[in-house]
């Protein structure tokens, strides 16, 4: 097949990681300037050599007494800096009664401080080119800001005391709280967003990775003193915290700064939790979110995955690539090209500090929704039993590896990168070699955590669509029950239906 | 109007758009839709040569400019490089002098259904190669579709620059499109236009409805995604006659940035593309558009929202004209993040919403990607709530504009607006995609590259009374256009729509409004 001939270029010439300086470009050149009017052969794709060597930036580190680790990466290439700002402070360290409490904090950090207030602060930042975004995820919150490199005093300073010392006044409260009610309203038009909550609820069970959103009453509970006494008891120099700058700026300066603005931050306790072990499933099990009329199904399936340090790692990363990590993957090729069934599906690991998740996401018409999630259960499967071909294995790799150099092109990228390293307590070497890692992944290897790590047969499935368009068939698909519920997350039925009942949330 | 039409992942949205639909792509397209948004508010190069220049250092002391070196090839193909050897990465882009507003009547969003051709095969690389082989050398490409250009990028490791030009070259000289492969584009366009518009909250308003009622030339008024019957008439004879027409190599730049030998760059585009031979006529569209001299007002029901929005459009100036400038820098002043005057106003002291987008080439992603007419414009997201009415947002809105009108901003204002402009700009030239994308633009749009290098500087020199007098010249009562999004199903029809009036979407009533 002339598909294949033209893509065994893949093969031979791309070795990865080549130790040899940036390649030459394979192909035999008129001189430049001569212009060429005979059509070159373009019978086949042209050889290439191997990806040139690539070198991560250098970082200098160092530890404050107070515990706050330091990592500063210079970039001249242009006059801007980049600061991030990350701790242990995520929504993990919280009851599920106080969901959302760890978004408010982030948001209201830049509400006030005892020298501004909320407009002053955004004034500031903008002063210096930037704005100060704080987003909290499930084990860490993590701030930022950047700015041009002429005013990285003031983004210093005014980082810090909105770090240090936020005041959460009343109105600012008040006012996001009323907000927040808003964005639920919002969010809850969104399928995916639907999906996502349930899935996370249903997988994670009693362990706090389970809330990723707030309800209307855990929002109402929020108040200024709750907002203060998080910032007292997890915003602390050695929580875990660490403080990256990337840019334009002398690392002697930039570690002066760091010491002159963070330096007399104290030192505490960090609380040390212990979690309920997230639940073990024994069989497969398909709940529905119900959105009557919708014309789509979102389908959402998977189980627990794989920390970054976890031995099977590398394997699995590149196992899942070539299922579905990318526009060559397997599940577009089989969902989105073949069977026309979706517009787009992806598979992604969702490593986090204590455990991983995997899933597979995709929008269906709601006709077809039984037959795409049993097409999708097959790749699984496949993937599982049948071979990774050398192609797959190789385009998969070289994909992996583009996208980690493309996404260092950005200070933000660069400064991520850096942030993970020391957050997820990885090896020193791991961005110098994270390439490596990657291409030195076999088949037997790819396919063998793909075996440990994907069960079709256990796997948690969350379907939001039309509950009565698609219940009977999908349930063919799994043993047991089908549990249904209404967009603000309560049971309203279950099908084989037994007569309509009203549940409360679990 | 707006609608730059992506491949993959829908389209080019304003930054708000962009939030709410990022979870709904499949995961590993999320990166670039991500870096996607960061170009929302991308803005341009200055120049340490121009006179200005005094000025422009409140904001930057050193001042970074792309470096390129540029070429023609025989057949008219303009050639643009510029080499930085920071990663070992490279983007290859093609820009083509054809978007939305050269589309004919019955055949809208054809620029956009011709895109997504553009990936369906060509005589050497036929259907799937394109992507299997950018992607399995570790790269990622895309496109997007707006009223005035239509963009192609690559950006993969450097040593597979010569697998770019080959596919590049392949499809610019022999694209091959098949009766099948174009019913096949044709169904997933349409299921790009339920996803990203029919089927989301806004989208009717973002992307048919603003357009349609702030334009009266067809030209610019019809949507760039189009309609379902003007989709489904496309014909193989148009796709031949559109290749012919606006894909001759000297209809389009070749812009590649990032890591390359320019020598054996150039030496490598002359033999793939310098072959490549000119095909078919250009027949210029008029894009005139009448003065508007009445407020108008649109009512959208929208079943997806559950908040009521607001949308408000002027037209805007010409391209690169002083008023240009300063509308770009208002818009900086009344949209841009929680320090700006409409957020400070809208969303912390009245509280009457959750949100505000906007600014000059609004809904457009950037007031760089217009060639006038374009618009000047913002999006309110409201909170419910009976008290809180279209007419008091429009209030609201007025009463900053009309404050800046009469006093002008503050020294201090101002600088803040152009640091942020400046950080803004600086931000955006980090990746060799934006560097591609700006160059081309200023290539394509002004006949010079160079502007790439020098906008920066014309925004920092705008004056206080320079805005002042552009408000009042554009942004009036009675050149306005608003359009209402009502949360919920429309109620029975009524057919108000005028004849002479471009087509709303089918959830749209019209009434014009006097003031």
């Amino acid at each position: 097949m002339k598909l294949d001939r033209l893509l065994a270029g893949l093969l031979s010439g791309l070795l990865l990681i080549a130790l040899a300086p940036a390649a030459t470009h394979g192909s035999v050149l008129p001189s430049a300037g001569q212009a060429a009017t005979a059509a070159p052969d373009m019978t086949h794709p042209p050889q290439v050599g191997p990806i040139p060597a690539y070198r991560p930036p250098a970082s200098v580190q160092d530890q404050l007494p107070n515990g706050l680790h330091i990592i500063v990466v210079e970039d001249h290439r242009l006059p801007l800096v980049t600061l991030r700002l990350a701790l242990h402070a995520g929504s993990s360290q919280l009851q599920p009664e106080d969901a959302g409490l760890a978004d408010a904090e982030a948001d209201l950090l830049t509400a006030g401080t005892p020298g501004r207030n909320a407009r002053q602060i955004a004034e500031a930042a903008a002063s210096y080119g930037g704005q100060i975004d704080a987003e909290a995820g499930s084990d860490f919150l993590v701030a930022g800001t950047s700015g041009l490199s002429n005013r990285v005093d003031a983004m210093f300073a005014l980082f810090s005391e909105v770090m240090l010392h936020p005041t959460f006044p009343e109105n600012e409260v008040t006012l996001r709280k009323a907000n927040m009610l808003q964005e639920l309203q919002l969010d809850r038009s969104d399928p995916d967003y639907l999906a996502q909550v349930r899935f996370s609820q249903l997988l994670w069970g009693r362990h706090p990775y389970a809330i990723v959103t707030p309800t209307e009453a855990s929002i109402a509970r929020i108040d200024r003193q709750k907002l203060l006494a998080f910032h007292q008891r997890l915003f602390l120099p050695n929580n875990d915290a660490v403080l990256v700058v990337v840019g334009d700026i002398d690392s002697g300066m930039a570690r002066s700064m760091a010491q002159q603005y963070f330096g007399q931050w104290r030192f505490g306790n960090p609380p040390v939790l212990s979690n309920p072990a997230p639940p073990v499933r024994a069989s497969r099990r398909i709940f529905i979110v119900d959105r009557p009329g919708s014309a789509q199904s979102t389908i959402m399936l998977g189980n627990l995955g794989l920390t970054r340090l976890a031995p099977g790692y590398f394997p699995f990363l590149v196992a899942n690539e070539v299922l579905g990590g990318s526009f060559n993957s397997r599940l577009v090729a089989d969902i989105r090209e073949q069977k026309g069934f979706a517009y787009g599906i992806g598979s992604r690991d969702v490593p986090k500090l204590l455990h991983g998740a995997w899933h597979v996401i995709t929008q269906v018409r709601t006709p077809v929704t039984a037959e795409a999630l049993q097409a999708i259960l097959a790749q699984l499967e496949k993937i599982r039993t049948g071979p990774v071909s050398p192609m797959e294995l190789q385009q998969a790799k070289q994909y992996l590896a583009g996208s980690f150099i493309r996404q260092l092109q950005t200070q933000a990228g660069v400064a991520d990168q850096f942030l993970n390293v020391q957050l997820y307590h990885l090896p020193h070497d791991y961005l110098a070699t994270w390439v490596q890692r990657v291409d030195a992944v076999s088949a037997a290897q790819a396919e063998k955590s793909a075996q440990s790590t994907i069960h079709p047969n256990s796997e948690l499935i969350v379907v939001v669509g039309d509950a009565r368009a698609i219940e009977a068939k999908l349930a063919n698909l799994a043993p047991g029950m089908i549990t249904i519920y209404n967009e603000k997350g309560e049971v309203t039925g279950s099908y084989p239906r037994t007569g309509v009942r009203q549940v409360p949330a679990p | 109007m707006v609608a730059a039409g992506d491949r993959t992942h829908g389209w080019t949205t304003p930054h708000f758009f962009v939030t709410m639909v990022a979870s709904a792509v499949s995961p590993s397209l999320e990166l670039s839709m991500r870096a996607q948004t960061l170009l929302f508010l991308a803005l341009w190069c200055l120049v340490l040569r121009l006179p200005g220049w005094a000025q422009s250092s409140t904001a930057l002391d050193r001042v970074p400019q792309i470096p390129y070196t540029r070429f023609t090839l025989p057949n008219g193909m303009r050639v643009i490089l510029s080499e930085d050897h920071t990663l070992p990465v490279v983007t290859e882009s093609m820009i083509f002098d054809v978007g939305g507003r050269q589309e004919h009547p019955g055949r809208s969003g054809f620029a956009h259904l011709f895109e997504h051709l553009m990936f369906e095969g060509s005589k050497d690389a036929p259907k799937g190669v394109f992507d299997h082989l950018v992607e399995g050398y570790g790269g990622s490409d895309n496109a997007s579709t707006h009223t005035d250009y239509t963009f192609y990028y690559e950006t993969v490791p450097s040593n597979a620059l010569p697998i770019l030009m080959w596919l590049d070259a392949d499809r610019l000289a022999s694209l091959n499109v098949t009766e099948t492969n174009m019913k096949n584009q044709i169904s997933v366009v349409e299921e790009e236009k339920r996803m990203r518009v029919d089927n989301q909250p806004y989208g009717p308003l973002l992307y048919v409805d603003l357009g349609a009622s702030a334009f009266s030339n067809w030209q610019n008024a019809h949507p760039v995604i189009g309609s379902f019957k003007d989709l489904d008439a496309a014909t193989l004879n148009d796709v031949k006659a559109f290749f012919d027409a606006y894909y001759a190599p000297r209809n389009g730049i070749l812009t590649i940035v990032g890591d390359i030998d320019p020598v054996k760059t150039e030496a490598m585009v002359r033999e793939y593309f310098g072959w490549i031979p000119n095909r078919g006529v250009i027949h210029p569209v008029n894009t005139r558009e009448p003065e508007q001299t009445k407020e108008k007002q649109v009512v959208v029901h929208d079943a997806h929202a559950n908040l009521p929005a607001l949308a408000i459009a002027w037209q805007g100036p010409p391209r690169n004209n002083k008023d240009y400038y300063a509308l770009a820098v208002m818009g900086e002043l009344l949209f841009s993040g929680t320090s700006s005057r409409l957020y400070q106003s809208l969303v912390k002291q009245q509280q009457v919403a959750i949100d505000v987008e906007g600014g000059l080439g609004f809904p457009e992603a950037n007031f760089v990607d217009y060639r006038s007419p374009g618009l000047f414009g913002g999006f309110v997201v409201q909170k419910a709530g009976s008290r809180i009415t279209p007419d008091l947002v429009e209030q609201l809105i007025f009463r900053e504009i009309h404050e800046i009108e009469a006093n002008g901003v503050s020294d201090e204002e101002l600088t803040r607006a152009k640091t942020k402009i400046a950080a803004e700009w600086v931000r955006g030239q980090q990746t060799t995609l934006e560097r591609a994308r700006r160059l081309a633009i200023a290539g394509l749009m002004d006949g010079n590259p160079e502007t790439a290098n020098t906008l920066l500087d014309m925004l920092l020199r705008v004056r206080s009374d320079d805005i002042q007098q552009a408000a009042a010249r554009y942004l009036n009562h009675a050149r306005v256009t608003v359009v209402v999004d009502q949360p919920g199903a429309a109620p029975p029809v009524k057919a108000t729509v005028a004849t002479h009036l471009p087509a709303t979407s089918p959830q749209a009533t019209r009434k014009e409004k006097t003031r």
